[in-house]
């Protein structure tokens, strides 16, 4: 079931391959696919910054009435995560304005790990200069959007991402298994040819921990058919007996 | 005389109302703009301020002068004023109140200049005041060869007889007053008087990067940075406005403290302009070079905290105070109290990991406090099976837990303390909860379990 493998590499070329930068370079921007999505895109995000490995603190901004509605970073979750939450800077800000100030603050900064920021919007304008200033410093800025989030952007790219069922737990089957997620890439500046696919990921204790479940990003960006292989028991050899 | 007797003479008379917190308000702004003259400042009434020139009056070219300054430049901005000059607080306040204006007294010459003003000149109550000029005493130098016994006894009550004696100890010196002035004194303090009043922020901003090298040059001297650095601009029209920065652990790099005043400085109004520039400095501490990396568990914990509490700096300087905040872990199992969003202070907390042997695993975010749920359960101490929250139905299909976490029975809490069991569920559309079950059925702490949800898994 699982064929693809995340290259992982700090060199520019690996930006156009899965997670085409995401948590390591440039803007990108994470939203709900609908109401309720809000923690996926935390754990999509923080699995992002663990799989590019960046030393250094993160700067987490919230904005007050999104934290009233999703809660609030909880720092043992990130710890399970593998995120370390002493190395978190949480900025609270009142309004969107404010939040963007503190962003743009932190995205200038050369010494970040990365910025994340929950915003519940945000204008063309605000976007091209956060690039310039995550450009010019390189720390990557990833956005956090609810649902309603639109238009056009700024941004490197952006996902819409939603929860997806967990494979059951191994241990206890009636328990959910590790977190997994739906994440389209619905706009793409480095690659936009890829924009539209869909990757199902599912995340890991292991680095790297973002894993694709399927196989598609591996493969070159035209659809290509499915092949379903039916399961039968009884044809199935091990592979030292197909070998010999 | 009411109002209308005196209106019925002098038809022109205009009644406004007394408004007290207005005055009060008024008078606090003057005593900043009268800081000019001394730093050291006292509301003394409602209608008067005490002002410690100790040592302030040679910079003005002697104490006569400096009252004729400030008469004069008073009286500019439309307001009468009684100056009174003395080496007490107490015999200040008379000659301000009832001697003739900007009479300067000096150590030699306090008993007899007191000698001659009214006992009203004495901060008396109404009451002791009618008893004093019953016995014939109405100026203060006819108390000095009373015997003071015989004084007390004059009295029917003894604070009365107390008051009087304090009152005119406290103006002779012979008792001392303790002054509550209305602002701390600063540790450091430069100012830049200008030759011409300042009308454009471009000439705020020139006087300001030359305030800041200079305040920074002092606090290098002691070996100390600071944490708060106030701005303060004197207007000529008797008011001031201040700027106040802070940052998270003491600085005194001329340059980062421009930068945090530099997106706030637009708020100076330099209104008829602006006479003399302060620059303070508060809340001093000495700089200590902060270890780079804790050594966590974690891999590149290679932050550089300096850079960090700059940074911090300048979000507080464009934001607002007390936005910047981190997460500290505290000693605790209970969810509400195990961890704690602090103001952060230059410095990084450092946690723990792993995570306590035998904790489950957290939620990825956490409500501030748990909202309330409706839940189908198929036995009464097992999982949900269905359960509504924000008016919406969750069909849970996997499940993991109890974990049960026991109230921390050394803490005083409201109400009769009920064990949780927290569950770890995913729903039909592959959303991850954290809720629990407050109390058990039977536990004879109440009624009934409730169900709240605490937190949402990635």
């Amino acid at each position: 079931m699982i064929s693809g493998s995340v290259h992982h590499s700090s060199d520019p070329a690996s930006d156009l391959a899965f997670p085409f930068g995401l948590g390591r370079s440039g803007l990108h921007e994470l939203a709900e696919a609908r109401y309720g999505d809000f923690p996926a895109l935390t754990g999509l995000a923080l699995a992002a910054l663990r799989d590019a490995g960046r030393g250094g603190a993160c700067l987490w901004v919230i904005q007050k009435t999104l934290a009233a509605e999703h809660g609030r970073p909880c720092g043992g979750g990130l710890g399970h995560a593998g995120v370390n939450p002493g190395q978190l800077l949480l900025v609270e800000a009142r309004t969107r304005m404010d939040a963007l100030r503190a962003v743009e603050e932190g995205a200038r900064a050369t010494d970040l790990a990365a910025v994340v920021a929950e915003l519940d919007d945000m204008d063309f304008t605000a976007a091209r200069r956060l690039v310039l200033a995550s450009q010019a410093s390189r720390t990557p800025v990833i956005l956090l959007f609810p649902h309603t989030r639109s238009g056009a952007t700024a941004a490197q790219g952006r996902w819409r991402v939603s929860s997806r069922h967990s494979q059951p737990d191994t241990a206890d089957l009636r328990a959910p298994g590790r977190p997994a997620w739906r994440v389209e890439l619905e706009k793409s500046r480095l690659q936009p040819g890829e924009a539209g696919r869909i990757f199902d990921l599912e995340f890991r204790d292991e680095a790297p921990c973002l894993r694709l479940a399927s196989g598609l990003a591996a493969r070159p960006s035209a659809p290509q058919p499915r092949r379903v292989t039916p399961f039968r028991p009884h044809a199935w050899k091990p592979r030292w007996q197909q070998a010999g | 005389m009411r109002f209308a007797d005196a209106r019925a003479r002098a038809p022109g008379l205009v009644a406004e109302p007394v408004d007290r917190a207005a005055d009060s308000r008024a008078l606090k702004a003057l005593a900043l703009w009268m800081e000019r003259w001394s730093p050291s400042l006292a509301l003394a009434e409602d209608d008067s301020l005490l002002i410690d020139t100790s040592g302030a009056a040679h910079l003005f070219g002697g104490e006569p002068e400096m009252l004729a300054d400030m008469a004069q430049r008073l009286e500019q901005g439309g307001l009468s004023c009684r100056l009174g000059l003395a080496p007490t607080p107490g015999a200040a306040w008379a000659l301000a109140h009832e001697g003739v204006s900007r009479v300067c007294l000096d150590e030699a010459g306090l008993r007899d200049g007191l000698a001659r003003l009214p006992i009203s000149g004495l901060r008396l109550s109404e009451e002791t005041l009618v008893l004093l000029r019953r016995f014939g005493l109405t100026r203060i130098g006819q108390l000095y060869d009373i015997d003071r016994r015989a004084l007390a006894r004059r009295f029917h009550s003894r604070a009365a007889a107390e008051a009087v004696l304090v009152r005119l100890d406290q103006a002779l010196g012979l008792r001392q007053e303790p002054v509550d002035p209305i602002r701390p004194k600063p540790d450091h303090c430069v100012r830049l008087p200008c030759v011409e009043a300042l009308l454009h922020l471009d000439g705020v901003k020139a006087g300001l990067e030359r305030l800041a090298p200079e305040l920074c040059a002092r606090l290098q001297e002691h070996g100390e940075g600071a944490r708060r650095f106030r701005l303060a601009a004197f207007r000529c029209d008797q008011s001031v406005v201040q700027l106040v920065v802070a940052a998270a652990r003491p600085v005194n790099d001329p340059a980062h403290i421009l930068r945090l005043f530099r997106d706030r400085l637009e708020r100076i109004d330099p209104g008829f302009g602006i006479e003399i520039l302060e620059l303070e400095a508060a809340g001093t501490g000495v700089i200590r070079p902060m270890p780079r990396g804790f050594g966590g568990d974690f891999e590149g914990d290679e932050t550089d905290m300096e850079a960090l509490s700059l940074l911090a700096d300048r979000i507080t300087a464009r934001i607002g105070d007390r936005v910047v905040k981190i997460l500290r872990p505290v000693a605790s199992h209970w969810p509400e109290r195990s961890e704690v969003v602090e103001n952060y202070e230059g410095r990084l907390p450092v946690w723990d990991q792993p995570a306590p042997a035998g904790q489950a695993e957290r939620p990825i975010r956490l409500f501030e406090r748990p909202e309330s749920l409706q839940v189908i359960a198929e036995i009464p101490h097992g999982p949900p099976m269905r359960f509504v929250w924000r008016r919406q139905v969750h069909q849970v299909r996997f499940a993991a837990g109890p974990e049960r976490l026991s109230p921390e029975w050394w803490r005083p809490v409201q109400g009769p303390a009920r064990a949780r069991d927290y569950y770890r569920v995913e729903d039909g559309e592959g959303r991850r909860f954290w809720v629990f079950r407050e109390g058990l059925y039977g536990d004879g702490r109440g009624g009934p379990p409730a169900w709240f949800i605490h937190g949402l898994f990635a």
